[in-house]
């Protein structure tokens, strides 16, 4: 342990979970989840499940689960911790397919997600077209100064959502707010977080209803996602239009945002440790470890929520039918027990198949193959045109504004060519 | 119950029991042999990629076309990889050796 983490865990030993809602943890959590980790866990923290909306939906207190192996134990026990965000269906907002779904509907759902969310269509068939993207995008930032979190990183994931989905490229805009407001993380008002959750489904809705009626009308349709989820069948099930809408949404603040954050968390790295700028530049099969590392020490999903079906316990703490249960996959990537110095970044450890940013058992990120394709094609993209990136004229500055993703708020950078 | 010869990534060799009925994975994960399944047989997560030992190939049949898609981009993807959730124990499959593949990471 180094002086400095010593200072800080002794000033922490009285913290607690509570109170991990609040903007300096936010900020930067994992000196407080080091803190706490080999506690016997706290029940306390009030926080936002994704699509909740703060100061109109009231939070249940939920218990913080941060060590590696309690985390492994909710996630293998779903029959036990269940999926289903009762604070999300109370509210307004749409309920998230998959992820808030239990078996047996969840195993159906999934089977047929599957069938549409083929890798050769959701990665190969895509990969061309997401480097002309890029290459794009980075035309239009050139060379010198540039907040990374402004355009390069939010953009990148809101475009290819349209391009996957199929609609529009020009409404990514829009995506990529909508996918800000739902996820709570960003400054919104209570009026415009509820507007946006309202234009999400609508937009979607419009443009689900227009694809069957193109279908009905047997007009030839796009091989997209959304063609593929209207017409996608496993053991005779199919999806209804509502559930082919929310499947739309559900894409769309899973996948944008918190690829946003990851792209800028990877571009925070190669700034802090230029070492890895020159190394990954002269040698691109560490991309990929690059990435995964980063996904690591780094990845921007904090927690999720499970919902306790019957008494059980956690780690020897009794915790009871109806309580929350926060896990936090990112303490987990962190914890001494399974990685060695957990806060250094470190290319090709042995074990980092066993990260949980994408979360672990039967509600693993099914768009995690997307996400790594796009970090893939942007740090190729940098790398092929630039020879250095240097820290801009101000700092990088973390989000604070909700516990669920951790993430720059700004990136101030130097693109040297 | 079968006899599974598993090869970790340090070229250790286990022995292990492996359920019939039962994924192979579930018996290289439950014995620590450096399969990791994060997915829990989700085939999302590519972390149970295993080498099918060549004199085992026939008898373990073909990779289903999503998993043959999902094998085809990764790194350390040989003719003799398989993702061992879409392997399912069988009575035959006594004695059966594999080689965990290294991670993608």
């Amino acid at each position: 342990m180094t002086m400095a983490s010593a200072t800080v865990a002794s000033d922490l030993a009285d913290f607690e979970a509570k109170d991990l809602y609040s903007p300096e943890v936010i900020a930067n959590p994992y000196p407080y989840y080091d803190a706490l980790r080999d506690k016997p866990i706290q029940f306390g923290l009030e926080d936002y499940p994704p699509g909740t909306v703060p100061g109109q939906d009231k939070p249940y207190p939920a218990w913080v689960v941060l060590k590696y192996h309690d985390i492994i134990q909710v996630c293998r026990k779903p029959q036990i911790f269940s999926s289903r965000d009762i604070m999300q269906e109370e509210s307004d907002a749409p309920t998230l397919m998959l992820v808030n779904h239990d078996d047996p509907r969840h195993a159906e759902l999934r089977k047929i997600a599957q069938i549409a969310f083929k890798p050769k269509r959701v990665e190969a068939d895509i990969t061309p077209w997401m480097q002309g993207v890029v290459d794009r995008l980075l035309d239009k930032e050139d060379e010198g100064e540039v907040d990374f979190m402004a355009n390069l990183a939010p953009d990148l994931p809101a475009l290819v959502m349209t391009k996957l989905i199929g609609t529009p490229e020009e409404d990514y805009v829009l995506l990529r707010r909508w996918a800000n407001a739902f996820m709570v993380t960003s400054d919104f008002t209570t009026e415009e977080r509820n507007q946006c959750n309202i234009e999400l489904w609508n937009y979607y809705q419009d443009a689900v209803e227009q694809r069957y009626a193109d279908i009905a009308a047997g007009k030839d349709v796009p091989d997209d996602l959304m063609s593929a989820f209207i017409q996608a069948e496993a053991d005779g099930n199919m999806l209804t239009k509502e559930e082919v809408i929310r499947f739309c949404v559900t894409l769309v603040v899973a996948g944008a945002e918190t690829t946003g954050y990851l792209l800028g968390n990877l571009i925070d790295t190669l700034v802090e440790e230029p070492h890895f700028f020159d190394e990954l530049k002269q040698d691109r099969s560490l991309i990929r470890p690059f990435i995964e590392e980063s996904l690591r020490r780094d990845g921007p999903i904090q927690r999720l929520h499970r919902v306790c079906t019957q008494d059980t316990e956690i780690g020897g703490t009794k915790i009871r039918e109806g309580d929350w249960v926060a896990i936090f996959f990112a303490s987990g990537n962190r914890d001494p027990e399974i990685w060695e110095r957990p806060n250094d970044f470190i290319l090709k450890r042995s074990n980092i198949g066993r990260h949980l940013t994408f979360s672990h058992g039967v509600h693993h990120c099914m768009g995690s193959g997307i996400a790594r394709n796009e970090a893939t094609q942007m740090l190729n993209g940098i790398l092929d045109r630039y020879s250095a990136i240097e820290p801009g004229s101000a700092p990088r500055m973390r989000q604070t504004g909700g516990l669920l993703n951790y993430g720059l708020e700004t990136c101030p950078i130097r693109l040297v060519r | 119950m079968v006899t599974i010869i598993a090869v970790d990534r340090d070229g250790e060799e286990h022995r292990i029991d492996a359920r019939v009925g039962e994924p192979l994975m579930l018996a290289l994960r439950d014995n620590d042999v450096d399969v990791e399944a994060v997915c829990g047989g989700e085939m999302s997560c590519l972390t149970c990629h295993v080498y099918i030992d060549p004199t085992w190939l026939e008898q373990i049949g073909k990779r289903t076309g999503e998993e043959a898609d999902m094998l085809d981009d990764q790194l350390y993807s040989h003719p003799e990889s398989r993702l061992s959730c879409q392997i399912t124990i069988s009575p035959d499959l006594d004695g059966l050796r594999c080689t965990v593949a290294p991670p993608e990471g």
